[in-house]
């Protein structure tokens, strides 16, 4: 089954939001609302977003700040500022503070779903644009066979893989010398759009350490980054 | 919109310090130029007593008492100097204040006036922006009959939202400009405040708001005027009080004199805000709150016009209690 898009709409308005929700889902999005900044902070730690539609005059913590806070640690979701504010200083700072577009109120509703969707594609092409991992792919002395779901050790033993690891195998191969965030494995392997605390992605990594570390302890490919996620490293 | 915007800004920012040093250039220079002429008079003065005082011839016999008279006469001159500069000084001096102080207010007028702009813009534009998305909305979707509804009954509430606005600026205007004429008329408080409730419970059905009136109690007024006073009420306690909270309106008699209480449950006004919220453009807890910060100010202006008062205490419980009191 293929995943509904979901959408953060961050609004105070109620009449603006309530409106806007019922396009979104009429267009086939999966809406969730927050009425601040600090409702829309949280919500974005706690789940993965297609896209977040800001308004920028919020209660408490305004959208450029919420902008800003959400690109200290997430740079890829798209971010659609929606403002009353139309001087262009107001534009600059919006898309200075990584807004990646900026739609001014009153706006026209087909414009804006046109520019909601493009956002969204664009983004979804950027991530599947990073080079393919190849059928099979070695490291040191191990070899990973992505297409038989299997792969050779350390010890030269052939071990099956599940598919669940081979697409975390896959994953933090393709993002090679770079930590992938712990949400992004959840969300990418598990489909989890609600993140969970578990264990899960520690054992399977522990696991992938007993087939190919020499000295699991002192990992030389597969490494932890504390607090944030996992990075694979192959020099 | 405006290309030009950012460099205005940057314009608006630099104009106070060029204005600020010109001011203080001005001041320094003419307090020095009174300085300068202040020593060279008195240099002068001695001077001139000095030639006096050779040209006495020392045979004269009167020439002590012409000695004696020639240095008084500089003396007094001195003190002439002394006593004018010394006035000049303090008129420059009491000039300079009331020019700092002017240009100090007018700076701060035109940031108030600039939040103002901004403030207005925000207020005009989101009510014109969900009247258009819902109208857009209506026209492309096909919806059901309830969604159809509340559409329509959202978009009303914006153009009452817009309305209020407009007769705010209007009113603010003309009351700033004295050509506001006052229509008098004696009408009946009560039966008005419960049609002023309604209208507002029909505009937000969710909210809980109402009324202890007494009945049959009248004011002489401006009913359209008095209309806006209580509507400004009503808007702020639904606006800054949570959608659960009880909005409570109360008209009341005691002795001479006559009620309305707006009470509402919300996070009530800071102690600091208190004796702030009725100034024009003043927004309690600064941009973070939305409106034009003319709502309060205008309601005081009308009550006034009545001759009457209008207090802010805080509820009991929690919220606050805006309370007009007329005299019969």
């Amino acid at each position: 089954m293929v995943r509904k898009l979901s959408i953060l709409l961050v609004e105070d308005e109620e009449n603006l939001r309530d409106t806007l929700k019922l396009n979104f889902e009429m267009e086939g999005y999966n809406v969730v609302t927050a009425v601040d900044g600090a409702q829309a902070l949280n919500a974005v730690r706690r789940e993965f977003f297609d896209l977040i539609v800001l308004d920028v005059m919020l209660p408490e913590i305004d959208g450029i700040s919420v902008c800003e806070n959400i690109r200290l640690f997430n740079s890829e979701i798209p971010i659609l500022i929606l403002s009353a504010k139309n001087n262009s200083s107001d534009r600059v700072i919006g898309l200075q503070k990584g807004a990646d577009d900026y739609v001014t109120k009153p706006f026209d509703l087909t414009e804006l779903m046109l520019r909601v969707k493009k956002l969204i594609n664009k983004s979804k092409l950027i991530a599947s644009n990073k080079e393919p991992v190849k059928e099979v792919f070695s490291f040191g002395k191990n070899n990973i066979n992505f297409k038989s779901l299997e792969c050779t050790t350390k010890q030269g033993e052939t071990v099956a893989l599940t598919k669940k690891e081979a697409m975390l195998l896959k994953l933090l191969i393709e993002n090679k010398n770079e930590v992938v965030p712990r949400e992004k494995i959840l969300q990418a392997v598990w489909g989890y759009n609600v993140y969970p605390t578990t264990r899960t992605v520690d054992n399977f990594i522990l696991n992938f350490r007993k087939y190919f570390e020499d000295n699991s302890r002192k990992p030389k490919y597969f490494h932890s980054i504390r607090g944030i996620g996992y990075k694979f490293t192959d020099n | 919109m405006n290309p030009n915007d950012v460099l205005n800004r940057k314009f608006r920012m630099k104009r106070p310090q060029n204005v600020y040093f010109l001011y203080w250039f001005l001041l320094s220079y003419i307090l020095g130029a009174l300085l300068f002429w202040f020593i060279l008079l008195n240099k002068q003065n001695t001077q001139l007593s000095r030639y006096r005082l050779d040209m006495i011839d020392v045979n004269d016999v009167s020439h002590q008492e012409k000695e004696n008279k020639i240095i008084r006469e500089k003396n007094s001159n001195a003190a002439e100097y002394i006593g004018e500069a010394i006035t000049f000084i303090l008129l420059i001096g009491a000039g300079g204040v009331l020019v700092f102080q002017a240009i100090n207010r007018q700076f701060q007028q035109a940031h108030q006036q600039g939040n103002f702009m901004m403030a207005i813009t925000h207020e005009l534009k989101t009510p014109i922006a969900i009247t258009k998305l819902n109208l857009e909305t209506l026209e492309k979707r096909s919806l059901n009959p309830e969604q159809q509804e509340k559409l329509i009954r959202t978009t009303i509430q914006e153009a009452n939202r817009l309305n209020l606005l407009c007769n705010n600026m209007l009113f603010a205007n003309q009351i700033e400009a004295g050509v506001y004429s006052v229509e008098e008329e004696t009408f009946n408080l009560s039966e008005f405040t419960e049609l002023w409730a309604n209208d507002f419970r029909s505009r937000f059905p969710s909210r809980n708001i109402q009324t202890e009136v007494q009945p049959d109690i009248f004011i002489h007024g401006d009913l359209l005027m008095f209309q806006l006073a209580v509507n400004n009420l009503l808007d702020n306690a639904i606006k800054y009080s949570g959608k659960e909270d009880l909005v409570l309106v109360k008209v009341f008699e005691t002795g001479k004199e006559i009620h309305l209480q707006v009470i509402d449950e919300g996070p009530g006004v800071a102690p600091k805000d208190r004796e702030r919220v009725f100034d024009k453009y003043y927004r309690g807890g600064s941009d973070k709150i939305k409106g034009t910060g003319l709502g309060l100010y205008l309601t005081r202006k009308i009550v006034q016009a009545h001759h009457g008062v209008i207090k802010m205490k805080n509820n009991s419980s929690r919220g606050s209690i805006f309370e007009i009191i007329l005299k019969k």
